[in-house]
């Protein structure tokens, strides 16, 4: 790359830094985005294949302990461009009103900086701007309303015998709002139930980062540079931010800018500011609160796996396709706090055997065998928890380097007793579904999903990392974005509220960078 | 003769009958995971400890099975796709990997005076068994737990039997979906080109 200034250097290129990108491409900043990962091509570089879509995931080291240690390559992470956003399942959520304020309505976990009326014109913008699917009149329009596409309709086994099961219990249902294309939109076209949303969608019907704002970003002059790991950042004697290290075919690279955005999810980003310590940041950047790294969160993930006499074939169709919310809150009358959601969630194979394998240690050999040859007569149905943050779930960094010279980070994670109470709620109210729908529920497997926290926003530079748009609180020219500044982690998928909070820091960036005197002569 | 004590719901199904109609990139995958090249990390004699534990710990497979688990494996870590680290460990799940099949035939020979692959089905039964719900012997498994090395290796395994197309077929899953995706929906409803559903399918 010849050239070595720009106004703004963007870290990670997912869901929150293509967004960043895709709106600084339409003012006069030049911008450069870094991604650790490949550029992929779903038609080219994709597969329909378990095994071989593992590329999606982080496969660098990372040490998981504490006393329920998190899966850090999979569901929480993402390698490429478009990161994790690439394979999910995209079922895409409005947050709760009372999301944002658990600590007042329920006297659990802390309050945003931020309400739901705050992040609602920018839901309404990505409802629209993400071509989301739904249900015409959504049973909990807080959620979600106004789909511009309608709700895909070809719903595959597994999804109506979870809907006739809640039918029968008595529980609202729906089909999901998803970024999945229902009819078609310029020269895509509507999804054809192929299944392997999280191998990442070779159709491309699903809609990520890589078919909307990476684009956006690139045709708009943003630079990207794929497969460039960036390794720390330097400070100038204002204490602004001001280079950006970063590796690219194992050469040493740096960059010089005027404002830094960290969008590299919850545990590379509160890496890249512990290391980037120095003299004048001696506990790491943006950490004069000592909370980099710390609250960092999850969701609760288990699936109930329940056999039907007649085959399900739950491979049919993309895994998640309707849900019920009306758990959301139902701690309140169940003796905990928060709540939960429920969806089918059909599995592959390869998904299912291991965490057959995970949650019991003895299903190998003929056990592994003989439940696997059922695989047809079995449906999936998932919960998404709420976890609870504290302070104790952490990303610190080891004394081991990685191959490119950075500590290799060490997350620390124990479940809250309320996680684990929404956790058996939601089991027994999953039997009772499989169950109604004719099916004896058989497994119960204990898995997560997507991470959140470690950067928390808030108003008080004493109890939080950053401002509400994830401008530090000590360094006014780096921001941080994406899932790390959540304060909780409701149980609706964060999704959506990423890139919507990305929009919102988008524009925030865009005065800012006027503020500060920056005109695109970088 | 078939010693399993169940039976595929599918024995007639063919899962690569379909492969033509699969898109040039999966097909290329699947060629390459059938017919793998050769890799560079397993020596012989580690394939052949591997490929004895896979039939110990999966006995069940046998016959079903037809990747090559010691191929597909060692290709696999070849192409660096083992550099993680499992949940709770400060090694990667390659080094781990290497090393436990280096512990196995260590403790094997100073046991018994034979490697792993040489041992009666009895004596490798009683080994694993011994190894999977312990440490390990300190003396040999103390950069490598032995329970750590098998909760990797057996995760590895089951990755790839379940990434093997015969065994596809003996689970009736439709395997590969694009380009032409699913279209019959409803309860009983499937594409003519799945398994067919059990009564239709069965000698």
């Amino acid at each position: 790359m010849a050239r070595t200034s720009f106004d703004v250097c963007i870290v990670g290129a997912g869901a929150a830094g293509s967004v960043i990108a895709a709106h600084l491409a339409k003012t006069n900043l030049s911008v450069v985005m870094l991604d650790a990962g490949p550029h992929r091509d779903p038609e080219k570089d994709f597969a329909s294949d378990e095994l071989e879509m593992e590329k999606l995931f982080w496969d660098e080291p990372r040490v998981s302990v504490g006393q329920d240690p998190l899966d850090l390559h999979r569901s929480t992470s993402g390698k490429g461009v478009g990161g994790s956003a690439v394979h999910y399942t995209a079922q895409l959520l409005r947050f709760h009103k009372s999301d944002f304020k658990t600590k007042t309505t329920e006297d659990i976990g802390e309050d945003w900086p931020i309400s739901y009326e705050d992040v609602l014109p920018y839901y309404e913008h990505m409802t629209k701007r993400l071509s989301l699917s739904g249900p015409n009149r959504f049973p909990w329009q807080t959620f979600g309303e106004h789909f511009p596409y309608p709700a895909h309709h070809d719903l595959s086994n597994n999804t109506l015998k979870f809907r006739s099961g809640l039918e029968k219990i008595g529980m609202k249902h729906a089909v999901s709002p998803l970024a999945i294309l229902s009819a078609p939109l310029e020269d895509r076209h509507p999804c054809i139930n192929r299944g392997f949303c999280e191998e990442g969608c070779m159709p491309d019907a699903k809609t990520t980062p890589l078919n909307t704002f990476i684009p956006e970003a690139l045709h708009g002059g943003v630079t990207l540079l794929p497969e460039a790991t960036v390794t720390s950042l330097a400070t100038d004697p204002s204490k602004r931010v001001k280079t950006v290290h970063y590796k690219l075919d194992g050469q040493k690279h740096e960059i010089k800018v005027k404002i830094v955005v960290l969008a590299a999810y919850a545990i590379e980003t509160p890496r890249l500011l512990l290391h980037s310590k120095n003299a004048d940041f001696p506990n790491g950047l943006a950490n004069s609160s000592g909370l980099v790294g710390k609250y960092l969160m999850t969701n609760t993930n288990d699936h109930i796996i329940a056999k039907f006499p007649e085959e399900i074939r739950m491979y049919r169709g993309n895994p998640v396709q309707a849900l019920t919310m009306d758990p959301y809150l139902c701690g309140q009358e169940n003796g905990f706090k928060r709540g939960f959601i429920l969806n089918s969630y059909g599995m592959r194979p390869v998904r299912l055997a291991t965490l057959f394998l995970e949650n019991d240690e003895t299903c190998i050999g003929e056990n592994m065998r003989m439940r696997m040859l059922d695989y047809n007569h079995f449906a999936s149905f998932a919960m998404l928890g709420e976890v609870i943050a504290q302070a104790s779930n952490q990303v610190a960094l080891t004394d081991e380097l990685d191959g490119n010279g950075v500590p290799i980070p060490k997350v620390t994670f124990s479940y809250h007793e309320n996680d684990l109470l929404i956790r058996e709620h939601a089991k027994e109210t999953l039997k009772s579904i499989a169950t109604a729908a004719g099916g004896e529920p058989l497994y119960h497997l204990r898995a997560h999903a997507h991470l959140m926290g470690g950067c928390r926003m808030g108003n008080d530079p004493h109890s939080s990392v950053v401002n509400s748009y994830g401008q530090s609180h000590d360094i006014d020219n780096l921001f941080i974005v994406g899932a790390p500044t959540f304060v909780t982690a409701p149980s609706a998928n964060p999704t959506l509220t990423i890139y919507s909070l990305a929009k919102r820091s988008a524009e925030y960036i865009e005065t800012f960078s006027k503020e500060i005197g920056v005109n695109g002569d970088s | 003769m078939d010693k399993h004590p169940k039976r595929t719901h599918y024995p007639t199904y063919d899962v690569m009958s379909e492969k033509n109609e699969w898109d040039p990139v999966t097909q290329q995958v699947l060629f390459s995971r059938i017919h793998p090249s050769e890799g560079s990390i397993l020596t012989p004699d580690m394939k052949r400890t591997l490929q004895a534990l896979a039939k110990t710990l999966f006995p069940s497979h046998l016959g079903e099975q037809t990747l090559s688990l010691t191929m597909v494996l060692d290709q696999r870590l070849t192409a660096k796709k083992l550099k993680a680290f499992p949940k709770g460990a400060n090694l990667s799940k390659e080094t781990i990997i290497l090393k436990g099949l280096t512990f196995m035939e260590q403790e094997a020979i100073t046991e018994h005076g034979k490697t792993f692959y040489l041992l009666d089905e009895k004596t490798r039964n009683e080994l694993v068994r011994k190894w999977r719900g312990s440490d390990g012997d300190p003396s040999i498994w103390a950069e490598v737990h032995s329970d750590l090395f098998f909760s990797t290796v057996s995760a590895e395994i089951v990755k790839i039997i379940y990434s093997d197309p015969a065994i596809w077929s003996d689970i009736g899953y439709g395997g590969p979906a694009f380009p032409r995706g699913y279209y019959a929906f409803g309860p009983h409803q499937f594409d003519e080109w799945e398994a067919k559903p059990h009564g239709e399918n069965l000698v």
